[in-house]
């Protein structure tokens, strides 16, 4: 074994310029690659952060088809959401995941206690997927509560801050009330009728306590959300199958999204994204990430060329050795798998050096670059830079092959 | 000349190596050469055999049949009793560093490696290369008069000289077959003569040796003498 690992570091030893010039090829890629990759996220952080009313989110609001009559009140003639409709929506190329908000199709109303303080309001209910209000859920316990639809206390409840607002600045000030604090709702209780507002009452109407989870920015309807088990659960309760207020339809791309429009649209629903402005940033965007990944494409593929133009010189500059190695009764197997951990170290060491260096250069770099507007960030995240390193690592193996199978099938047994 | 002294008078001598029938062509701009045609030939322990011949004849590629390098259109080798399985490199590759020791006209030495480190790479190849060996390798050098060149580089080294390491090289593993392809071809008669004598030493240790040569001093002292023509053997002794 010893005596093997002598006969591989010897390799390694062996032709030193080639090896240091291959070393400097990998060393600089990795370098320009990790730059262009701190730039590419650089640009799209500020991009997301300076125009970030303006750029579509990766995300589209779709709703129901709206409903068209020469009367103040008609019977739904738009297409409605349903169950079906978001199981379509979840095979449209491009699309990542669909989260629909499920409408209670039940009179409902609440009242709030708070000391001698009464409040009865009829309002809407809607259920919320999980995946949809995560963010909003500030504590596990109510995430729990709402992936199974109930809590101890009752049933968990998101509040719009739309709702918020419009107590706070409308009822709130119009009858001398305290206002809402929104990071101080999670935690209070009140009671909810499901079946009963103050226009009807339903035969199997019930009344149930809930509780806020807290307050939500991503649904704006005047009313309460609800765990979607819940709504399912409500609806089924009272003989409804339930009707999809909207659906969040997410893309995996930006790219995707006129594609997805599009095709949503021809389903007859309406859509909601960002207009204008963000369809030129969005094309801005893509241009300048296609740049980017052009100029690594080209670094990578130079970084390729290069090594295995060096691997090439390498191995027949030592074809001599690797003849007597031959005649001494190495196999092709061992020679080659000399010179291919020679090329495996010495990729890994120079793309460690390429990250080392670029660490290094970044404070000297966020010192000298001064944006306005901009707040550079430098730091390499840990999945890229293990991408970096097994590629760092593999390139020159890859790139020696060609020369090693050239020498074994023409060169190597030639005395 | 001593003949064979390890071997008792009366006692059949082990055979070594055969070659059956081996024949071999090469096509050479569109044309068909027979390089080597139904060679028959058997190497017994403790003998040395020479071949000689015109450039070209086929001497070189009968060397590199045996050593598994080049594979032969027809016929078979029996090395020790094993036969050569010329489909498996990994199987040539341990033949060639366990059994055969190989001495090369241009002597294919690491120039820029010391003397010691050039006797020990058959035996880094083999895997085993510990202090025993070592000192085995010395042991050696001592016996081909190389001794005060152990750590010179083998750059550094005369004609001769290079020689006496390449063959100190051949045997380190022990081999029972050595294979000279024209050992003294860049040397003057005087080394020539030298380098047979160790030669000899290694065939009165029983080892079995094959040489390609024109000199005549070998032809004479070598125990049985072959030409070469036309890819067929002929004995001459």
């Amino acid at each position: 074994m010893i005596s093997k690992l002598y006969l591989t570091l010897k390799e390694l030893a062996g032709s030193r310029f080639i090896s240091f010039v291959v070393f400097c090829v990998i060393l600089l890629s990795v370098s320009a690659i990790i730059s262009f990759n701190i730039l590419s996220v650089n640009f799209n952080n500020y991009i997301s952060n300076r125009f970030a009313s303006a750029i579509p989110p990766d995300e589209i609001k779709v709703k129901p088809g709206e409903t068209r009559s020469l009367f103040l009140f008609s019977p739904a003639a738009g297409k409605v959401i349903d169950s079906k409709t978001v199981n379509q929506l979840r095979n449209i190329n491009g699309v990542k995941s669909v989260d629909s908000i499920l409408a209670l199709t039940i009179p409902s109303s609440a009242t709030i206690y708070f000391w001698s303080f009464q409040y009865n309001t009829d309002l809407i209910c809607a259920g919320a997927s999980y995946g949809y209000v995560e963010k909003d859920l500030k504590t596990a316990e109510m995430r729990t509560a709402w992936k199974t639809g109930t809590h101890e206390k009752g049933i968990p409840v998101l509040v719009p801050r739309a709702l918020i607002d419009s107590y706070n600045n409308g009822l709130a000030a119009a009858n001398n009330l305290p206002e809402i604090v929104p990071e101080k709702l999670a935690g209070l209780k009140f009671r909810v009728s499901f079946g009963k507002s103050s226009v009807s009452k339903l035969n199997d109407a019930f009344d149930s306590s809930s509780v806020v989870a807290g307050y939500t920015n991503g649904i704006n309807i005047t009313g309460l959300v609800i765990p979607l088990k819940a709504a399912e659960d409500i609806n089924r309760k009272f003989g409804q199958k339930g009707r999809y207020m909207f659906a969040i339809v997410k893309a995996k791309d930006h790219k995707y999204i006129e594609g997805i429009k599009k095709q949503i649209k021809n389903m007859g629903y309406s859509i909601e994204t960002g207009e204008s402005l963000s369809a030129e940033i969005v094309r801005l965007k893509s241009t300048v990430n296609t740049f980017i990944a052009l100029m690594v494409s080209l670094i990578t593929i130079l970084a390729v060329v290069s090594t295995a133009l060096c691997s090439v010189t390498a191995v027949w500059t030592r074809i001599d050795y690797y003849r007597i190695m031959r005649a001494l009764g190495a196999s092709k197997l061992f020679i080659g798998f000399t010179i291919l951990v020679k090329f495996a170290i010495m990729g890994f060491l120079s793309s460690a050096a390429g990250v080392i260096a670029v660490t290094y250069a970044k404070d000297y770099v966020v010192q000298a670059l001064s944006i306005p507007g901009l707040r550079l960030s430098l730091e390499i995240n840990a999945a890229f830079t293990s991408t970096v390193l097994i590629a760092g690592t593999l390139i020159p193996v890859i790139s020696s092959l060609p020369a090693i199978l050239r020498m074994f099938w023409a060169k190597l047994d030639r005395y | 000349m001593g003949r064979s002294r390890k071997t008792p008078v009366g006692v059949e001598k082990k055979t070594i190596m055969s070659l059956n029938g081996i024949h071999k062509h090469f096509n050479i701009a569109g044309n068909r050469v027979t390089v080597i045609d139904n060679l028959s030939l058997e190497l017994k322990e403790g003998e040395i055999v020479a071949i000689t011949g015109k450039s070209g004849c086929g001497k070189s590629t009968l060397l590199n049949i045996i050593t598994g390098i080049t594979r032969p259109d027809d016929g078979h080798i029996v090395l020790k009793d094993k036969r050569i399985r010329y489909w498996s490199d990994i199987f040539m590759s341990r033949l060639r560093n366990r059994e055969i020791g190989q001495i090369f006209q241009t002597f294919r030495l690491l120039e820029d490696d010391t003397v010691i480190t050039n006797l020990m790479m058959p035996a880094r190849i083999k895997g085993r290369a510990g202090r025993a060996v070592r000192e085995y390798a010395l042991e050696i050098l001592g016996r081909t008069g190389m001794s005060e060149f152990v750590n010179t580089r083998t750059g550094l080294l005369s004609g001769g000289q290079k020689q006496r390491v390449a063959i100190s090289r051949a045997i380190v593993n022990k081999p029972s077959l050595i294979l000279a392809d024209e050992p003294d071809a860049n040397l003057d008669a005087a080394t020539s003569q030298e380098i047979f004598k160790l030669l000899e030493m290694l065939r009165d240790e029983g080892k079995s040796i094959l040489i390609v040569t024109h000199k005549e001093y070998m032809l004479k002292n070598a125990d049985r003498t072959y030409t070469m023509e036309n890819g067929i053997l002929r004995q001459l002794k």
